[in-house]
């Protein structure tokens, strides 16, 4: 990963450290061009400017001046020995060294010429030509040493400052992220004097505001959510099928189920993973109705479940235990004559109906109809009436069992439907115990009440699908039975397709 | 007197043809006056060097007479009257009277040795003696076994005394604790050839328990040199090299170029020119130089290097012993 102020750093070096570095090192070959130039310049100029002075000193034998014209030439740099020699006198007149070590030198013999061109004398100078160009480096080498040093101390103090001025801003920015990252975003923003920084944390702070009003927000609605979660009488629960727990659950769940904790009692946990085991084993799915056992009981709930993720299961279950009684009260009721609390004809219906899905089964239907009921009616008014069919009506089912039903068709008629494989006889003794049964008097306000009965009776086969033929075959052996006041009559289409009287 | 001058007279100069144009100056005719006849390798030998130079290379003749010491000023006096110009004053340092006579003579020039007059018609060849005697003390405060050496002077002068200067400098700026015991031989020009009395304070110095001797005496500085090479010890050469006669005892030995100086005054004078009343010479102009005795078995190669960076020393301005030299001993004028 780069780093934004090794960039700034790199460019400041390359943008003003190395060209200043480039430019300072060419300023000083220049510098030092010049100055050797100027030294050889210098070393002209100054024998030139001594020549006068030397043919005078070689000429009129004058020490003194000799020795001020050699001093003079001495002071150039790099001269290792000066001596004036008069060739007029014969002699040195000054010479001077301005060292005392060994040096490699070159001899130089400038010709000291009177007027008439006479050679008069020579000025020999000894120069170390080998330490000309060492010296006037070793003048620049400090310098550049210490240029070279500064550029080095500016670039590692501008390094320093900009590290020290971006590091804390990008630090306070990283940590700033952090806290708010971990949630913690009440705090505001550190404060900063450059604008750029000021912006950025403004920025910062605006987006801040806004996820504090949005927290706000969601908090509401959660609340709100919490709420109708809680208050809701559906039980919302979501369950961790694969660690076969239960990850959260409202208050109506708990209130079924016990607390969804670690604490929870022992029963609790029970029924929960009794639940857990039925979800997660697919046993129960969406939109249909189980029993499930609660603390309160076996109850039927409706289920609603969503896979939303992975082993993670959203479950909603409805407590529907009175719905569904209420339902089985109003069936029944459908199904219940209202006055003699049997099966009435929507009942009846229903049995027809179910046993023409199975047209296998054997069934006898066996039609009653009461004789002498009208007058009673008529006589006793129509309380007694009623009073008579309760009392009959109790009296046929008593014969009822799981394979006998008994119903009242309307007004003083009924059927018992026998579902049985028997024998024709134990249908006939059936119908003797009906007709002894209905034809004991009833007591009713200190009158006896007496009906006698009519029976039809039609065996429906296996196989036979025509159930309404049947019926109306033992609704035939009934009015047959009614007209030959023989009690009962068996219909007989099944054998010879007559009706045999008792 | 006149006659002794004139007994060693030496013929007139005879004027040579291809003179210069320029030379408008009258025929020299100078005159030089010994006590002792110059011998060769000696102050006097260099002068006369100097002189057989000048005849032969400008063409000028040079008389020339020895007499004795008392007879000096008188043959002076008649050099004078007889036209002689210039007189060649060999022992002006040491002849005090001299001053005087040169400035009631201002008709006739004075080449005076070792000493400069305020006057007009006198030049003085002068050396500035302090720099190699710099040297030699420093060489004699390296070389010193007893911690004392002796300096002989002929005289006690201003030029003798510029040795004396320089020589305990240079011992000074080796060895502070080294001793220097001066002496002089005379006080007139008689001292420049008493070997006896030379002898003597040797002699005594060395008794004492001096073990480097540098006299500045002369001819009398042989009979240093002399006791020296019989009781052992070392010693200096003045003017020119020693060391050939006493290569045991010289150690070092410091070279005038009186030879050079002479001539480059006489050419100077021939040429008409007179633009001071002194000529100086020293390291400068290489008219005063050292050289070691290589015979002796106490100078080393280490020794010769020592001496070229003293005497390049001398005629460095900035070095210190110049500084020190300048500041502390005069530059005898």
């Amino acid at each position: 990963m780069k780093r934004l102020t090794h960039r700034i750093i790199f460019y400041y070096v390359i943008f003003t450290l190395v060209p200043l570095s480039l430019l300072g090192g060419l300023g000083f070959v220049f510098y030092y061009q010049s100055n050797l130039q100027s030294l050889n310049h210098q070393f002209a100029e100054i024998i030139e400017s001594q020549s006068l002075n030397a043919r005078h000193a070689v000429t009129e034998l004058d020490t003194d001046a000799a020795q001020q014209v050699v001093n003079h030439i001495a002071h150039i740099d790099h001269v290792v020995k000066v001596s004036l020699n008069s060739n007029v006198f014969d002699m040195t007149l000054a010479e001077v060294v301005t060292t005392t070590k060994n040096l490699q030198v070159t001899h130089l013999s400038f010709p000291i010429y009177d007027m008439d061109a006479n050679m008069v004398g020579s000025l020999d100078i000894e120069k170390n030509e080998e330490a000309i160009g060492k010296s006037e480096l070793m003048s620049i080498i400090p310098i550049a040493l210490i240029l070279i040093g500064a550029f080095f101390l500016l670039g590692f103090l501008f390094s320093r400052q900009i590290l020290a001025l971006l590091s804390k801003p990008f630090y306070d920015a990283q940590r700033y992220g952090y806290l708010m990252s971990k949630g913690e975003i009440g705090i505001t923003p550190p404060e900063h004097q450059y604008v750029e920084f000021t912006s950025l944390f403004s920025s910062i702070d605006n987006l801040r505001e806004r996820l504090l009003d949005n927290i706000n927000e969601l908090k509401k609605s959660e609340q709100r959510l919490n709420t109708s979660y809680n208050l809701t009488q559906v039980c919302q629960f979501v369950v961790d099928t694969k660690n076969k727990t239960i990850v959260r659950a409202n208050n109506e769940f708990q209130h079924h189920f016990g607390d969804t904790s670690q604490l929870a009692e022992k029963y609790s946990r029970e029924l929960q993973s009794q639940l857990i085991m039925r979800i997660a084993n697919n046993k129960i799915k969406d939109g249909q109705y189980y029993q499930v056992e609660t603390l309160q009981g076996e109850r039927s709930f409706q289920f609603n479940t969503t896979d939303s993720d992975d082993f993670i299961i959203e479950c909603s279950a409805l407590d529907v235990t009175s719905l569904i009684a209420a339902k089985k009260e109003l069936e029944k009721q459908l199904i219940t004559d209202s006055l003699t609390k049997i099966g009435n004809r929507v009942g009846f219906n229903h049995h027809i109906d179910r046993l023409s899905r199975t047209p296998d089964t054997e069934a006898y239907f066996i039609m009653v109809d009461l004789n002498g009921f009208k007058p009673i009616n008529d006589t006793h008014g129509h309380s007694a009436g009623d009073f008579l069919l309760k009392m009959i009506a109790r009296r046929l089912d008593e014969h009822t069992t799981a394979t006998r039903k008994v119903y009242r068709l309307g007004g003083d008629e009924f059927v018992i439907i026998v579902q049985e494989k028997t024998k024709k006889s134990t249908i006939e003794a059936l119908a003797k115990q009906i007709i002894d049964s209905i034809n004991t008097p009833i007591d009713y306000k200190g009158s006896s009440l007496l009906v006698s009965a009519s029976i039809g009776i039609a065996h429906k086969e296996s196989g036979n699908r025509n159930i309404e033929a049947v019926i109306h075959e033992a609704d035939l052996a009934m009015y047959e039975a009614k007209e030959t006041r023989s009690g009962w009559a068996l219909s007989n289409k099944d054998d010879n397709n007559s009706i045999r009287n008792y | 007197m006149l006659n002794l001058l004139l007994l060693v007279c030496i013929a007139v100069i005879s004027l040579s043809t291809n003179v210069s144009a320029r030379d408008h100056s009258s025929p020299l005719n100078p005159m030089v006056v010994y006590i002792t006849p110059p011998s060769s390798n000696s102050f006097l030998g260099l002068i006369e060097q100097g002189i057989e130079k000048a005849q032969h290379e400008l063409g000028i003749n040079v008389s020339q007479t020895v007499v004795n010491h008392s007879d000096y000023m008188d043959t002076v006096r008649d050099a004078v009257e007889n036209k002689y110009d210039p007189i060649l004053a060999v022992y002006a340092s040491s002849t005090p009277n001299l001053e005087n006579f040169v400035k009631s003579h201002p008709g006739t020039r004075f080449i005076a040795y070792d000493i400069s007059y305020d006057a007009s018609n006198s030049i003085g060849i002068l050396f500035d003696n302090r720099h190699s005697a710099y040297i030699m003390g420093y060489l004699a405060a390296i070389k010193t076994q007893t911690d004392k050496v002796g300096f002989i002077g002929g005289v006690d002068s201003a030029p003798i005394n510029n040795f004396l200067c320089g020589f305990e400098l240079g011992i000074e700026s080796v060895n502070k604790e080294v001793e220097v015991d001066v002496a002089y031989i005379g006080k007139s020009h008689s001292a420049w050839t008493d070997k006896h009395t030379a002898s003597e304070i040797a002699s005594k110095m060395l008794y004492e328990g001096a073990d480097i001797i540098f006299p500045v005496a002369g001819e009398a500085s042989i009979g240093v040199y002399d006791v020296i090479k019989e009781h052992g010890g070392m010693a200096f050469g003045v003017d020119t090299d020693k060391s050939a006669q006493y290569s045991n005892v010289i150690l070092a030995s410091m070279i005038k170029h009186v030879d050079k100086a002479t001539y480059a005054v006489l050419k100077q004078l021939h040429l008409g020119i007179w633009n001071s009343n002194h000529k100086h010479f020293g390291v400068s102009q290489n008219m005063v130089d050292v050289v070691l005795n290589p015979k002796h078995t106490l100078i080393t190669d280490s020794d010769m290097e020592l001496i070229r960076k003293l005497s390049d020393e001398m005629k460095m301005p900035a070095s210190k012993p110049l500084q020190r030299l300048n500041k502390h001993c005069n530059r005898h004028l």
